[in-house]
């Protein structure tokens, strides 16, 4: 096997990772700024700065691992003509767009003031559009490029959102309002998840085509497996907003640690989604329709 | 619990991804052919269009580099020979290509191809064939 089968598929899962943090939790400051104690608000500011700081490293990265993939040996990674082929094509594109999105981000953040949220916006919108450049969400047009951007939006939330209550959760940073944080959350996840689920089953049932090609396709069965985790991490979602979340309103200190061990779980879960969504992009081809 | 999880998982799912699908339609010699006279030309068929990067021949079991050390036989396969033929990247976005051939013997021979699709992803794989003369 080649090193770039593994640093290829590697970059873009640390990529949709470092996406989700600058985004979701850049979104999660914008949601929630006015309830978080200092402590939270420095964390989540520390989230978003690493992640579009580092973001803005691997980006490029992976338009050079993308020359030593052309080439096929390390050689090819320092060839300006595998570079320009990289970079002029839609995957080199689409880095550059990744990359001018984690920089607008990280100046967002490291000169934060609540009125130049628009520029931060602006940085969210160049990193999810990113993802619409290249790849199969080019395959129906605008259409599926659109679906694209706001299921990654609605993703990004979620995910960015884990580390902050993760975080909240913790006894030596003693949030006060963690319930209206935690119950805030998962109000405004109701209508993340619904745009999250209303685009994904309908890229799903453009890109697999039906019935058929989902049971019998390995990119079907692949997204079958996607679909069942995405739904055990709902289910485990409804439990804390339903049981976990009321119990946090009497400041109940053995339901605060349940709902860190049921982050921590949600997080593993995502993780698996991420390689699964990976998987799916870059290495198993659509059924044939 | 979650760093367990997620080592695991990256364990068994990144050797996974290396396995692709063949993007190829049809090749000209085909694939494990056997022929009689020597092809001239190499002709390739992708499924859709893209750019063939790299094109590279190499003939089986006859390498004239007789040093070879340890060393050597880790990092590349001393049993084959590469052939020369001037390969200058096809830049052109289409679903045909062909290649011109020096004049090769009898023999075995390993194609080893990369090429770039419409969408982006890098597209790779080895061809064999074997001119066995009348």
């Amino acid at each position: 096997m080649e090193i770039w089968s593994i640093l290829e598929p590697l970059a873009k899962v640390l990529l949709y990772v470092l996406s989700f943090l600058a985004v979701g939790t850049g979104l999660f400051i914008l949601h929630f700024r006015s309830l978080l104690s200092q402590p939270t608000f420095a964390y989540c500011r520390n989230l978003v700065s690493k992640s579009s700081f580092t973001g803005s490293i691997v980006a490029p990265l992976q338009i050079l691992i993308t020359a030593g993939n052309i080439g096929g040996d390390l050689r090819s990674v320092f060839d300006p003509l595998m570079i320009n082929i990289a970079l002029t094509s839609k995957a080199g594109q689409a880095d550059l767009v990744l990359f001018s999105g984690f920089l607008i981000v990280f100046l967002w953040i490291s000169f934060f003031q609540r009125r130049n949220f628009p520029l931060g916006v602006v940085g969210f919108i160049l990193i999810l559009l990113s993802f619409s450049v290249y790849g199969h969400s080019t395959i129906n047009g605008l259409s599926s490029q659109l679906l694209i951007v706001l299921h990654l939006g609605a993703i990004s939330f979620w995910v960015g959102s884990f580390l902050p209550l993760r975080y909240s959760t913790l006894g030596k940073v003693k949030e006060e309002n963690l319930f209206q944080i935690a119950h805030r959350f998962g109000v405004y996840a109701v209508y993340y998840i619904g745009v999250l689920l209303i685009s994904g089953l309908t890229l799903g049932a453009i890109l697999v085509g039906g019935i058929d090609q989902l049971l019998n396709s390995d990119y079907g069965k692949a997204f079958l497996l996607k679909i069942a985790f995405v739904t055990t991490l709902l289910g485990i979602g409804a439990i804390n907003k339903f049981r976990l979340v009321p119990q946090l309103k009497n400041n109940n200190f053995p339901y605060v640690i349940k709902l860190r061990r049921s982050i921590n779980i949600e997080i593993s879960i995502l993780f698996i989604i991420l390689v699964i969504s990976s998987l799916l992009t870059t290495s198993i081809e659509l059924p044939l329709k | 619990m979650f760093r367990r999880t997620i080592a695991v998982f990256t364990l068994v799912v990144f050797p996974i991804m290396a396995i692709a699908h063949s993007p190829l339609q049809k090749a000209n010699p085909a694939n494990g052919a056997v022929l009689e006279t020597p092809p001239t030309e190499y002709k390739m068929l992708f499924k859709s269009p893209a750019k063939l990067i790299k094109f590279e021949i190499f003939q089986k079991g006859n390498n004239d580099n007789k040093k070879s050390s340890l060393l050597k036989n880790l990092f590349k396969n001393s049993d084959r020979k590469l052939i020369e033929i001037n390969y200058k990247p096809l830049l052109v976005l289409s679903e045909s290509h062909s290649i011109k051939l020096p004049n090769i013997n009898v023999g075995s021979y390993e194609v080893h191809w990369r090429a770039m699709g419409e969408d982006g992803h890098v597209l790779k794989g080895i061809l064999t064939f074997e001119v066995k003369g009348k």
